[in-house]
């Protein structure tokens, strides 16, 4: 019963912090709103071309009027409303399910309507939205949302460690000074600094490989060890956020975190009782 | 115990059941491996997710986009991103998209062009597709002009010792 409770408020907890992810990447393409025009980069005259599923028949009928310039800017408003109630806790009963799905429900469309211009952080966002909205339908189904959030968290830190690990870019220790020195995620003064600071360059390159390596330890870690390292994945996307300038990349990782720490400390509390039940 | 509580408990485990394949196609498709790449390709909602972030090519040069017409043969940038992000960007960054697309649209066209036999089908893949209505939309600002090309450069961001590199020169396409 505890256990279910402090499952529910996790989860809850999960919810808000998605949603301020959610409320800024939308916020941040209505600021921009002529980037998705037909004759712009994200135009969505030209990437339906992409299949003919995404132009013809019932399916290319609904994303026509669906995807559409004004419907599309006003699911985005949507979006932003919604991320506000949840984050606010305003919305409750049947309207926040009905929020949550309708969030849910366009998640995927959002990012359908370009395969240009999107990262990780609109991946992590639509999956969170689409498990909780399915959550706030049947309760009964958060021991599985919240496994499925600390395993898929973990899966991406190992997929992205092992991904690096294979590149003779990051293996060098070159990548990351690379990266710093790019206009689009660089940064000149860390650039600067990791040029004056070779090893130590390399040092961080390989660093950032074996802890994304090794993230998966936080499953079965001792519990300070596993607050240690939940404590440096926060850092790493806060120092990401401040030196790329990718901000959500922040919101929507670190929302999953106390999903991971709560399916961490129910499993260390099974096996404790499970313990005594022995003795 | 009632119908409906059958029910529900059966859609319950139905969805756990679904979730946890979801895990399992997320693991399966990080694989670099053909066949996998294949089908991720019909995968447009993007249920899938890439989790490799900057691996295995991490991004280590910046992208431009010139473009002249027939009446300006000089190369005229079309400036997508600021050249320096200002501080606030670590919590808001609207900015960010524009530079993202161009730099997907570049790789992938970079991509369509080495790979394609036929240099004349890849003024009809998207991210060629894509360009070139932007462009079309900035050229045709000069009235006189009747016909535009654009280009791709890049080069090592920061490290500016060497001038950009052209990665890819576009037809000339009538306005």
């Amino acid at each position: 019963m505890k256990t279910d409770k402090s499952r529910r408020r996790t989860l809850d907890t999960v919810e808000r912090l998605a949603a301020v992810s959610t409320l800024i990447a939308s916020l941040e393409l209505l600021a921009r709103p002529r980037i998705h025009d037909d004759a712009n980069l994200m135009s969505w005259q030209v990437s339906q071309l992409r299949s003919r599923r995404l132009l013809r028949g019932p399916i290319g009928r609904v994303f026509a009027h669906l995807l559409a310039i004004r419907m599309f800017r006003a699911l985005l408003a949507f979006r932003v409303l919604g991320s506000l109630g949840l984050i606010l806790g305003i919305v409750s009963g049947w309207k926040a399910r009905a929020v949550k799905t309708t969030m849910a429900v366009s998640a995927f469309p959002v990012t359908l309507r370009s395969p240009y211009g999107w990262d990780g952080a609109d991946q992590m966002s639509a999956i969170t939205s689409v498990t909780l909205a399915a959550r706030s339908w049947l309760p009964e189904i958060e021991p599985a949302v919240q496994r499925f959030f600390a395993l898929q968290l973990c899966l991406s830190y190992l997929a992205s460690g092992v991904a690096k690990a294979n590149s003779p870019e990051w293996r060098s220790g070159s990548a990351l000074t690379g990266i710093a020195g790019t206009e689009m995620y660089g940064n000149e003064e860390f650039y600067r600094w990791l040029q004056r600071h070779p090893s130590l360059a390399v040092l961080a390159t390989r660093g950032v490989i074996v802890a994304e390596c090794a993230f998966p330890l936080v499953l079965i870690a001792p519990r300070r060890l596993r607050h240690a390292i939940l404590l440096c994945g926060i850092l790493f996307h806060a120092v990401v956020a401040r030196m790329m300038g990718l901000n959500t990349f922040f919101w929507s990782f670190v929302a999953v975190y106390p999903a991971l720490e709560n399916y961490c400390r129910s499993r260390e509390t099974e096996i404790e009782e499970k313990g005594l039940a022995r003795e | 115990m009632t119908r409906y509580a059958i029910i529900r408990s059966v859609v319950g485990h139905v969805v756990s059941a679904v979730l946890m394949l979801w895990l399992g196609v997320s693991a399966v498709g990080q694989l670099g491996s053909r066949p996998v790449q294949r089908l991720r390709r019909m995968d447009f909602l993007g249920v899938v997710p890439v989790w490799t972030f900057f691996a295995p090519n991490p991004a280590t040069g910046d992208v431009y986009l010139v473009y002249r017409d027939d009446k300006n043969r000089r190369w005229t940038e079309i400036h997508v991103r600021r050249p320096r992000r200002p501080w606030l960007a670590a919590i808001w960054n609207p900015d960010r998209r524009a530079a993202k697309a161009l730099f997907d649209i570049a790789a992938e066209l970079t991509k369509v062009s080495r790979d394609s036999q036929n240099q004349d089908a890849v003024q009809l893949s998207v991210p060629y597709l894509a360009l070139l209505g932007f462009v079309g939309a900035h050229a045709s600002r000069e009235p006189a002009a009747a016909a535009t090309q654009f280009m791709l450069l890049s080069d090592h961001g920061l490290e500016k010792g060497s001038d950009p590199v052209p990665v890819f020169v576009s037809h000339w396409h009538t306005l």
